[in-house]
């Protein structure tokens, strides 16, 4: 098992991690459970038992840490990935889900507002679509996800000290 | 104006009103209050100075009484229509946006049985569709229940079952 560290990637720096490394792997996974904004690639991995480990976490710049194997990597490859594609199609369905029905509800607002006698209704004060599709507890799904995968690679992460 | 009592209607005698009569009207309005799924034919209205309502009101009560004019009559047809196609419209959009997202969990549910990290999450419980959805159609049918109630000052005369208090 090896631990990384992980940090953000300087804009300057020329290191890149070989394509299908462990290093790339460490930061995809980091990436993932961090919910960093930006891709994997701006982000660095390095053995924690290494002098630039040690410089970083002088220097305060970890972020996380995460665990990995041989075996948890291709775990992260083959499997992970399939689960993160079927959870956003999940998500896609969600939103087309709101889109149509939101346009149900704004058609039938536009109905009741176009009956001289119905006028004052306004079914959308009543219904919520965005609070139905809230309650559908997909965040508690994602919840679930990232716990499986904290918990499997280890993932720690790293406040900065204050001075 | 005129007065209509609607009956529960027995389909095996064969009585029905006609389509696009004030009578029929009357039983269509009584469908949208009651808000369930029931058929065309389940009941039957007769103008209150008949002589068929008489005859009918010495067998059992009535379940409805409603009092419609030609404007009233108008308003169901150009509105009232309109909306209900708006709802039935919402509805067919719940059912279709149910199923969409359940397909879509059932798959991440086998995908996670396949899975050596996943496969003893259960996903599946943790998405919550029914309770959800309902509620949803329930407001909606609700919502135009009581306007049309209101509206058309549609009165319960009887429960299905028996004389309401």
């Amino acid at each position: 098992m090896t631990t990384y560290l992980i940090t953000h990637r300087s804009e300057d720096s020329q290191l890149m991690h070989r394509e299908g490394s462990a290093e790339e792997a460490a930061c995809e996974i980091a990436n993932q459970l961090l919910m960093f904004y930006g891709p994997a690639e701006k982000l660095m991995a390095i053995k924690s038992d290494s002098p630039l480990a040690t410089f970083s976490l002088i220097k305060d710049d970890v972020l996380c840490s995460i665990d990995v194997t041989k075996k948890s990597i291709e775990t992260w490859r083959n499997d992970v990935s399939s689960i993160q594609m079927a959870i956003n199609q999940f998500h896609s369905a969600k939103n087309r889900a709101e889109s149509i029905l939101t346009q149900a509800l704004d058609d039938l607002d536009f109905a009741f507002d176009s009956s001289e006698a119905l006028g004052d209704f306004v079914p959308s004060d009543d219904i919520s679509v965005y609070g139905v599709l809230d309650e559908l507890g997909l965040s508690d799904l994602e919840t679930t996800f990232r716990r499986a995968l904290r918990d499997m690679y280890k993932f720690k992460t790293y406040q900065k000290s204050v001075v | 104006m005129t007065k209509y009592l609607i009956f529960n209607n027995d389909s095996s005698t064969g009585k029905s009103n006609k389509p696009g009569s004030p009578e029929a009207v009357a039983c269509d309005i009584a469908r949208v209050v009651d808000m369930d799924e029931s058929d065309m034919d389940d009941y039957i209205a007769y103008s209150a100075d008949m002589p068929e309502a008489t005859f009918e009101v010495l067998k059992r009560l009535p379940v409805y009484s409603i009092e419609l004019t030609k404007e009233k009559i108008d308003s169901w047809n150009n509105d009232a229509l309109r909306i209900f196609e708006q709802i039935e419209n919402l509805k067919q959009n719940i059912e279709d946006s149910r199923e969409s997202l359940s397909d879509a969990v059932q798959a991440l549910a086998s995908d996670a049985r396949y899975s050596e990290l996943f496969n003893e999450v259960d996903f599946e419980s943790q998405i919550t569709f029914d309770g959800v959805f309902d509620s949803m159609v329930q407001r909606s049918e609700y919502i135009f229940s009581k306007t049309i109630k209101v509206m058309f000052g549609i009165k319960r005369v009887s429960s299905t079952e028996g004389v309401t208090t």
